[in-house]
């Protein structure tokens, strides 16, 4: 261990995220199977309603609890004597960073998933997919830096879903509002060009989440 | 007529208006007066601990 | 005498919403096609949202303050700030479902701005929901802290991009936020209107004072009623 966290922490903490996650497949294949079952759920309660607009809504608001779902255990998953022992190890700026980076990664492999689910049950309706996918990355992304914070709170609060949700969702609400309308953009055939605008919005969001998540960690991270 | 009627309202406002005003000095003569009192409480609280 | 030196700020308010009530109800406004004399709530209804988004300011500054005191006052102070945020926030939107009604026919309208304050509404009410689910002091201070300070920045940057979101609004100025630029409000409300701001904001600083020290009461009976517990 000494000699990883001799190399760079972060990326260290990174590829223990990774290989945590892996030990514990179940956990992965749980948020996944999650996705695909409310998708299911969804494709048959909106039978034959399914417009282009009401796909991206539902989309977005699939990814948005599969996120707030998987994210919610980044915390949780590792039991307060793991922490403990990471205390002198590292730092806790390096901690944050490495979760969003690997939250990131985990969220855009699920909206990878989620888009490949929607698409086998309720058509595929992408008509510029360059703009649709490069949005759906960035809005992932957001979603990770915005909501690994929330969960860090939420898993320090010893509470669950409900608190990380109420917690969460109003201050993922700017970025949410901003993806989808990029995203009805790639839906509908929009350009780059277009998008310009939000997508800078997007990514100002994202920065400012991630910049005061690296500043505000330090005080919840220790007791 | 409508100015009257106006007129009327105004004032019924400014009076509602200064009920809650005074009313809030109020609530903060009674605060400053809880306050001391607690703090009675305190100090003599300490003083029998310092005694013990 | 005394009492007036110490609290002149007050009587400032005072007299500055006084005023507003006498000249925001009496004085000419322009006469505008659906709002008629209902433009008459912006003094009101706008200095409700204004209130909430300055006292929430001062809850920032003294979340901010508390990261690095650790001081229980200063949590203490941010708690009370959000509390008056959220009256104001209330009353807010209260004035607006009135003044909506008498002007637009319905209560509640898919608005941006509307939609705005009522994230703002729960963002802090989550916040009491968190405060509520710790139990150590220092524990629940810290995490409110922390999440009051990101939920604030991310609360301004929404009202700042909302505008955009929106294709139709009942409020003025789709492309920014009015009352905030100095040539939007017609010359001869501006007179009103500032003032209004101004004893508003002094309203809701009064009410933050008044919670504060109803908060640090209560902290000191329930240090106070421990006492006598362990000792008995």
């Amino acid at each position: 261990m000494k000699r990883f966290m001799h190399k760079s922490n972060l990326i260290t903490l990174i590829y223990k995220d990774f290989r945590l996650e892996w030990r514990n497949k179940f956990a992965l294949g749980g948020v996944i199977l999650y996705l695909i079952s409310t998708v299911f759920v969804t494709y048959l309660a909106f039978d034959g309603v399914i417009e282009m607009r009401t796909w991206n809504a539902l989309f977005w608001l699939i990814l948005l609890f599969a996120a707030t779902n998987a994210i919610l255990k980044s915390f949780i998953q590792e039991g307060e004597n793991r922490q403990l022992f990471y205390y002198p190890l590292t730092n806790a700026r390096e901690v944050i960073g490495a979760k969003i980076i690997y939250n990131s990664a985990l969220m855009i492999v699920l909206s990878l998933a989620g888009l490949l689910v929607f698409i086998a049950f309720m058509g595929n309706p992408l008509q510029n997919t360059p703009v649709f996918l490069a949005n759906m990355l960035l809005g992932t992304v957001g979603l990770a830096s915005v909501l690994t914070l929330v969960s860090a709170i939420a898993a320090r609060a010893k509470n669950n879903f409900t608190l990380m949700a109420i917690l969460g969702f109003p201050l993922v609400l700017p970025l949410l509002l901003m993806t989808i309308r990029v995203s009805e953009l790639g839906l509908s055939g929009g350009s780059f060009a277009a998008a310009a605008g939000d997508v800078l919005i997007i990514l100002l969001i994202i920065s400012i989440a991630v910049v005061l998540s690296v500043l505000l960690f330090p005080y919840i991270w220790r007791e | 007529m409508g100015e009257t009627k106006m007129l009327v309202v105004v004032l019924l406002l400014l009076i509602i208006f200064m009920g809650i005003a005074a009313f809030l000095f109020y609530l903060e003569k009674r605060l400053a007066h809880a306050e001391k009192e607690l703090k009675s409480l305190k100090d003599a609280e300490e003083k029998k601990a310092a005694e013990k | 005498m005394d009492q007036v030196k110490k609290n002149w700020w007050k009587l400032t308010g005072i007299v500055l919403l006084l005023y507003v009530i006498v000249g925001g109800l009496l004085f000419d406004v322009p006469q505008l096609d659906n709002l008629l004399q209902s433009i008459r709530s912006i003094y009101f209804h706008v200095g409700m949202w204004f209130g909430m988004i300055f006292i929430l300011g001062v809850g920032l500054v003294f979340s901010i303050r508390y990261l690095s005191t650790s001081d229980p006052k200063d949590d203490l102070r941010a708690l009370s700030a959000v509390k008056t945020g959220l009256l104001f926030g209330f009353l807010g939107l209260l004035t607006g479902m009135i003044w909506a009604k008498f002007t637009w026919g319905a209560f509640w309208l898919n608005d941006p701005k509307l939609n705005g304050a009522v994230v703002g509404v729960f963002i802090y009410l989550a916040y009491m929901v968190l405060r509520s689910s710790v139990d150590d002091r220092e524990k629940r201070a810290k995490l409110a802290a922390v999440y009051s300070i990101f939920a604030f920045v991310l609360f301004i940057v929404f009202i700042m991009i909302l505008p955009r979101t929106a294709t139709f609004s009942i409020h003025p100025g789709i492309e920014s936020n009015p009352a905030l630029v100095p040539g939007d409000l017609a010359a001869e409300m501006r007179p009103v209107f500032y003032p209004a701001m101004i004893g508003w904001f002094i309203m809701s600083y009064w009410l933050y004072r008044i919670m504060f020290r109803v908060s640090v009461l209560a902290e000191m009976t329930k240090e106070l009623s421990e006492n006598k517990k362990t000792e008995g």
